[in-house]
C-alpha cells in the first residue's frame, strides 16, 4: 500500500456498526465520516459506551463495519481476506492498548520482536529494529525481563516500542493511559508526543479531556455519532 | 525455531502439568511400541536369511501343527534335487553337564542341508553339510555349530573356539563354526545355543533314538523353492512323491497314515508355536494399548484446550499484531509435537523395559521364549509415526481453536472469562469418551485378573508347598534300558535318606507339567465307543499320594510288594469312577488297558480328583499304576521330594550328591513344584499384569481428566459461584452443584462404556478366561463402581475448593 501526499491515510465514509444480540439491535456507530492524514495526531474522545473502541477496532481491521466504506491509503479494505487483513495490520498499523497486552511468556525483547517475526524479517534486521525501538522508549536495559517484572508505565513503554518497531503507517492507541497513574500517564503521553513530532501518525481513543488535549485534532463521539470536531490552536 | 523455543518454555512454565502429560504419553506410546515390537518379531518379520520368500514348509492340511518322522524325511531327502534345497529339524534341550545337576541349553537337531538351504554363512569357521550328517558323525566325527551368543558366553568370543571340544550328554563334539549374531534359527520365539547334525542323535539317545521310528512324529521339514519354481509346482511334486514315501515308511502304521494329500505352506516367517498360542492375546493387547493411548490423547486434548483457553488473550494480541492464523495453529501443533516427541523418547525406554518384562514373564524353564527386541528402524519408525499421529490427534482441536479466536472481544476482556461454553462442551465430551474407554479397559482388567486369581487359588487336589521335582534323564549310551526301573528305585531310596527330606516318590509324569499320557480302558461287560474309553495314566511309586498330599478315599496305596511279577494293580480317581463305573466305589473291580489287553488290572485304591496336565482342565479320568510294573521303554522319570523345610530348593546339592552316588550317568534337573505350577499360568499371569496395569493407567488418566475439567469449570465459574454464595447458597449446595456435573459426565461415560464393553466382549474368547463369561455382570458392575468412585474423588477436590470461595473477594474483583 502506498499513498500520495493529497490522499488521506484513513478515510471513513458513512460507516455504521450494528451489533445484534438475540432480538436486540445496538447501533454502536452511525454514519461516521472521518479522514486522517499522514503525520496527524488525532484524538477520538467521548464518554464510556459512545463507540470509541468499536471505531478503533474498525480502523485497526480487527472488526468490519456493517455499512459504509473504509479506505486505508486509498485502498478499500472491505474485500480483504482474513490473511490480507492480518498482513495489513502487521505492516501498516501499530496498536497500543489500555491494558498493554504484552504476552506474559515472552521477554520484553521477544514481545517487541513479535510483529517483525510475523513479517518474516531476517533475524539481524529484527535485532537492529527491536534494539532501536527499545532504546527509543528508554527500555533497552530491560530487554531480558518478563512483563511481570515491570511497572505499568514500563509495560506501556514496551507496548509503544512494539507498536513503532515495525514502522507502521499509523499508531492506534486505545486509552493508553487508562491503567496508569497520572505521573506514568503523563510520561506515556509525552512519549506519544515525541513520536508525533518525529513524523508518526497517531489516532488515540480517550475519555479523558486532559489527554485529548495533547492531540492536534479532537473528534467527539456521542452515542455512536460524531458530534464535534476541533483543531488545537498552533 | 521460535515456536520450538516457546513450546519448551511453555512446558517449563507448568512443570507438573507437563510431567503428567509427558508421562501419560510415554506410557501410552511405550505400551504400543512394546506390543508392536512383539508383533513385529513374532508375526510380521521374515526370517533373517536370504530370500526368505522362497521357503516353504511341509504340512498336513488337516493338522497344520503336525510334525514328521525321520523315515519320511529320509525318503524326501532322496529327491531334494527337485527343489532348491531342504532340511529337517527339531528343537530340543541338551545337557552340557558331565554328571549331576543338568546344565541345559537350547539345541536343534538339523539335517545336513540346514545351513545351505537357509543360506546362512558362518560367522566363524564353517557350518555343517550333508557329509557331517551321518549316523555316528561324518569324516570329522561328531561336530557342532554354536550360536554367536553361546560363543560369547561359553568361549568368551575366542577365535580358537573352532576345533575345541564340547561335551553334550556324554558325547564329545567338535566345534566347527559359529553362526552370525542375529541368526536365531527357523523357530520364531525360540533361539538356540548349539546345532547338531541329525545323524548324531543316536550318539546321545542310544536305544531311545527316534531316527528309525516310523511312528515318532518329531521333525519339521522346510524346503527352498528352486529359482522360478512356484509353491503350487513344488506342492505338486511333493504330492507326486507321497505314494512312494508312504509305501516305504508305512509298515505297522494305521491305514490313515499319510493318506491326506500333503501340502506346502509359506515359511518366510519361520515356524512358531508361540505365534499360534499368542495370536489372540496379542490381538487383544493391541486393542488394549491403542485404547490406553486414546485415553491419554483425550486427556492431553483437554489439557491443551484448557491451556489454549487460558492463552486466548495472548492469541488475540498476536492476531492484533498481524499474526497469520496458520502460524498460530502451527505453534499449537509444535507444542503438541514437542510433548509427543518427549513422550515417545521416554516411551521407547518404557517399551524396552516392558518388552523384557513380557519376555521374562512368558518364558519358563521348559519353554524359554526368545525374541530379539533390540531397537531398529522399524520400531523407531513406528514410534515416530505414532508420536506424530498422537500429536495430530490431541493437538488438532486446540490448534483449530487458536485459529478461531476473535481479537477484540478477548482484548476487551483482558484475558478474563476466556473459556466459552463450546470449549466446556468439547471438554465434557472428551471426558465422557475417556470414562467410556476406561470402563472397557477396567472390565478387561477385571476379567483377566479374576481369571488369574481363580486359577492361582484353585485347589488342584494336591499341595505344592515344600515339594521339589527332580527330573531324571539317563545317559542312554551308558545305561541299559532294562536296568532303569531298579536304578530309579535305588535313586529314590537314596533321596529319601537325605537329611531334610520327609518323603520321596517316583512318577512318570508330574502334575501341571504339560505332559500327558492316555490309554484306552476296557471294563469287562461294559462296551464303549473308542473315543469314550480314553483315560489319563501315570505310573507312580508307593508313597506318591502321600508326597503330594492327595486324599485316598478308599482302598490302599501301592506297596513295595506290588512288583512286575505280581498281579497288576491300579489306583483310580473319582472322574475315572464316574466315567467307567457309574460313580461306584471302584476298589476291587478289574479293568484292562489298551497297552496290555491280556493282563487284567485290579483296582486297589480310590483317590480324590486332582489336576493332571493343566490347572484349566478339569481332572480327567485318571489311572495310576505301580512303578515297578511300568513298561521298561520309558526312560525319563521324576522324583518328587517333600522337604521338611519351606525352601526345598536348598536341598538341590545334597540330592544331586545322593543320586550321583547311585549312578553318575543320570542327568538331573531340579525345580520346585510351585514354580512348575506358576509357570503353567504364564499366559494368564501376563494377561492379568498387562490388563491390570493398563486398566489402572486408564483409571488414573480418566481421574486426571475429570479433575482437570472440573477444576477448570470451577475457575471459569468463580464469579458465578461468588454471586450464588453472596445470594445465600450454602457450601454443601456449591459442592452438589459441581459434583452434579461430574456425575452426569461419569454416568454418561459408564453408560457408553458399558455398551462398548458388552459389544467388545464378543472378541474375547472364552479360552482366555476361566470360571467366568466375557460378559460377566459382576465384573461390569465392579468396574462401573470403581469408575464412579474415581469420579467422586476427582470431582471432590475442585468442588471443595469451590465451596471455599470468598464471595466478597470475588465481587470486589468483578
Amino acid at each position: 500500500m502506498t499513498t500520495n501526499g493529497n490522499q488521506p491515510l484513513i478515510k471513513l465514509e458513512h460507516v455504521k456498526k450494528v451489533f445484534y444480540t438475540d432480538e436486540v439491535e445496538t447501533h454502536a456507530l452511525d454514519n461516521i465520516n472521518i479522514e486522517i492524514r499522514n503525520g496527524e495526531y488525532v484524538a477520538i474522545a467521548g464518554p464510556s459506551g459512545c463507540g470509541k473502541s468499536t471505531l478503533l477496532s474498525i480502523l485497526g481491521l480487527l472488526d468490519t463495519p456493517s455499512d459504509g466504506q473504509y479506505a486505508l491509503k486509498g485502498e478499500p479494505v472491505a474485500r480483504l481476506t482474513l490473511s490480507q487483513r492480518a498482513r495489513v495490520r502487521n505492516r501498516e498499523i501499530g496498536f497500543i492498548f489500555q491494558s498493554f497486552n504484552l504476552i506474559g511468556d515472552l521477554t520484553v525483547y521477544e514481545n517487541v520482536e513479535l510483529p517483525l517475526t510475523y513479517r518474516g524479517m531476517r533475524a539481524a534486521e529484527r535485532r537492529q529494529r527491536v534494539t532501536a525501538a527499545l532504546e527509543r522508549v528508554g527500555m533497552g536495559h530491560r530487554a531480558k525481563h518478563l512483563p511481570s517484572q515491570l511497572s505499568g508505565g514500563q509495560q506501556q513503554r514496551v507496548a509503544v516500542a512494539r507498536a513503532v518497531c515495525g514502522e507502521p503507517s499509523i499508531l492506534l492507541a486505545d486509552e493508553p493511559t487508562g491503567n496508569l497513574d497520572s505521573k506514568n500517564g503523563e510520561a506515556v503521553m509525552e512519549l506519544l508526543g515525541e513520536l508525533h513530532r518525529s513524523g508518526a501518525t497517531i489516532c488515540m481513543v480517550t475519555h479523558d479531556a486532559r489527554y485529548a488535549s495533547h492531540a492536534k485534532r479532537t473528534i467527539q463521539l456521542f452515542d455512536g455519532r460524531v458530534v464535534d470536531e476541533s483543531v488545537a490552536a498552533g | 525455531m521460535q515456536d520450538l523455543r516457546l513450546a519448551f518454555r511453555g512446558l517449563r512454565a507448568a512443570p507438573v502439568v507437563s510431567a503428567v502429560a509427558i508421562l501419560s504419553l510415554a506410557l501410552g506410546i511405550g505400551a504400543n511400541t512394546a506390543i508392536f515390537s512383539f508383533v513385529d518379531r513374532l508375526v510380521l518379520r521374515a526370517l533373517p536369511v536370504e530370500e526368505p520368500h522362497r521357503l516353504v514348509m511341509l504340512v498336513d492340511p488337516e493338522r497344520p501343527q503336525a510334525s514328521w518322522t525321520n523315515p519320511i524325511w529320509e525318503r524326501l531327502r532322496e529327491r531334494l534335487d527337485l527343489f532348491g534345497g531342504g532340511f529337517a529339524w527339531a528343537s530340543t534341550r541338551l545337557n552340557l553337564a558331565r554328571a549331576g545337576e543338568a546344565r541345559l541349553v537350547n539345541g536343534i537337531w538339523a539335517s545336513g542341508g540346514f545351513f545351505d538351504t537357509l543360506a546362512v554363512p558362518p560367522h566363524l569357521g564353517r557350518t555343517f553339510t550333508p557329509a557331517d550328517d551321518r549316523r555316528g558323525g561324518g569324516p570329522d566325527g561328531p561336530v557342532v555349530v554354536i550360536s554367536y551368543d553361546f560363543w560369547q558366553r561359553s568361549f568368551g568370543g575366542a577365535p580358537d573356539a573352532i576345533g575345541r571340544a564340547l561335551t553334550i550328554g556324554s558325547v564329545t563334539f567338535t566345534v566347527i563354526g559359529v553362526t552370525p549374531p542375529r541368526f536365531f534359527g527357523p523357530d520364531v520365539g525360540r533361539t538356540f545355543d548349539v546345532i547338531l547334525p541329525l545323524g548324531t542323535e543316536p550318539l546321545l539317545l542310544g536305544a531311545n533314538s527316534a531316527l528309525d521310528l516310523a511312528g515318532r512324529f518329531w521333525l519339521d521339514i522346510m524346503l527352498r523353492l528352486a529359482p522360478g519354481q512356484t509353491e503350487d509346482a513344488a506342492a505338486a511334486i511333493v504330492r507326486g512323491l507321497q505314494p512312494q514315501i508312504r509305501a516305504a515308511t508305512a509298515e505297522g502304521l494305521p491305514d490313515e497314515y499319510l493318506s491326506t494329500p500333503l501340502a506346502l505352506a509359506p515359511a518366510s516367517h519361520g515356524r512358531s508355536p508361540l505365534r499360534t498360542r499368542f495370536q489372540q492375546p496379542l490381538a487383544l493387547l493391541i486393542v488394549v494399548v491403542a485404547l490406553v493411548l486414546l485415553v491419554a490423547c483425550a486427556n492431553l486434548a483437554n489439557l491443551l484446550l484448557a491451556r489454549a483457553a487460558a492463552r486466548q488473550h495472548d492469541v488475540s494480541v498476536r492476531i492484533a499484531l498481524g499474526a497469520p492464523r496458520w502460524r498460530l495453529a502451527c505453534q499449537c501443533l509444535v507444542e503438541s509435537l514437542v510433548l509427543s516427541s518427549l513422550g515417545a523418547v521416554l516411551g521407547l525406554l518404557f517399551a524396552r523395559w516392558t518388552g523384557r518384562l513380557l519376555m521374562a514373564q512368558l518364558s519358563t524353564d521348559i519353554n524359554p521364549v526368545f525374541l530379539d527386541l533390540t531397537l531398529d528402524w522399524r520400531v523407531l519408525g513406528f514410534t515416530t509415526a505414532l508420536a506424530a499421529g498422537t500429536a495430530l490427534l490431541f493437538g488438532t482441536a486446540p490448534a483449530l481453536r487458536a485459529t478461531r479466536v476473535d481479537a477484540m472481544p478477548s482484548l476487551d476482556e483482558q484475558g478474563r472469562g476466556s473459556a466459552g461454553g463450546s470449549r466446556s462442551r468439547v471438554a465434557g465430551t472428551l471426558v465422557v469418551f475417556q470414562v467410556a474407554l476406561s470402563l472397557t479397559l477396567v472390565v478387561a482388567a477385571g476379567l483377566f485378573v479374576r481369571t488369574f486369581v481363580s486359577l492361582a487359588t484353585l485347589d488342584p487336589g494336591f499341595t505344592t508347598d515344600r515339594l521339589l521335582v527332580v527330573n531324571v534323564r539317563p545317559q542312554m549310551t551308558r545305561i541299559e534300558t532294562g536296568e532303569l526301573t531298579a536304578l530309579y528305585e535305588r535313586a529314590r531310596e537314596a533321596v529319601a535318606a537325605v537329611p531334610g527330606v520327609e518323603r520321596a516318590a517316583l512318577s512318570d509324569i508330574t502334575p501341571i507339567s504339560g505332559s500327558a499320557r492316555v490309554t484306552a480302558i476296557t471294563v469287562p461287560g461294559r462296551e464303549r465307543p473308542e473315543a469314550e474309553r480314553l483315560a489319563s495314566v501315570n505310573v507312580v511309586s508307593p508313597g506318591w499320594f502321600a508326597v503330594y498330599g492327595s486324599t485316598l478315599l478308599a482302598g490302599r496305596d501301592f506297596r513295595e510288594d506290588d512288583r512286575r511279577t505280581t498281579a497288576r494293580v491300579a489306583v483310580v480317581n473319582e472322574a475315572f469312577a464316574r466315567r467307567f463305573l457309574n460313580g461306584e466305589n471302584p476298589v476291587g473291580r478289574t479293568i484292562r488297558d489298551g497297552a496290555d489287553t491280556e493282563s487284567p488290572i485290579q483296582i486297589v485304591g480310590y483317590t480324590a480328583d486332582a489336576a493332571y496336565r493343566s490347572l484349566r482342565d478339569p481332572a480327567p479320568p485318571t489311572m495310576y499304576t505301580a512303578f515297578p510294573q511300568r513298561p521298561a521303554a520309558r526312560p525319563f522319570v521324576s522324583i518328587t521330594v517333600r522337604s521338611s523345610t519351606e525352601a526345598p530348593a536348598t536341598l538341590t546339592r545334597s540330592l544331586a550328591a545322593a543320586i550321583g552316588a547311585v549312578s553318575p550317568d543320570l542327568d538331573l534337573q531340579f525345580r520346585p513344584l510351585a514354580d512348575q505350577v506358576g509357570d503353567s499360568l504364564a499366559q494368564e499371569r501376563v494377561a492379568a499384569i498387562l490388563a491390570g496395569f493398563f486398566g489402572g493407567l486408564a483409571l488414573l488418566l480418566a481421574g486426571l481428566g475429570l479433575y482437570g475439567v472440573t477444576a477448570h469449570a470451577v475457575a471459569r465459574r468463580r464469579a458465578e459461584i461468588g454471586v450464588r454464595m453472596a445470594l445465600g447458597a450454602a457450601q454443601g449446595g456449591i459442592v452438589r452443584l459441581i459434583l452434579r456435573r461430574v456425575a452426569v459426565m461419569v454416568l454418561a461415560g459408564i453408560a457408553a462404556g458399558g455398551i462398548l464393553s458388552w459389544w467388545a466382549a464378543r472378541f474375547v474368547s472364552d479360552t482366555l478366561l476361566y470360571g467366568l463369561d466375557s460378559r460377566d455382570p459382576g465384573t461390569l458392575a465392579g468396574a462401573a463402581a470403581i469408575l464412579a468412585l474415581v469420579g467422586v474423588v476427582a470431582g471432590w477436590l475442585p468442588a471443595w475448593r469451590a465451596a471455599r470461595i470468598d464471595p466478597a473477594a470475588v465481587l470486589r474483583d468483578a
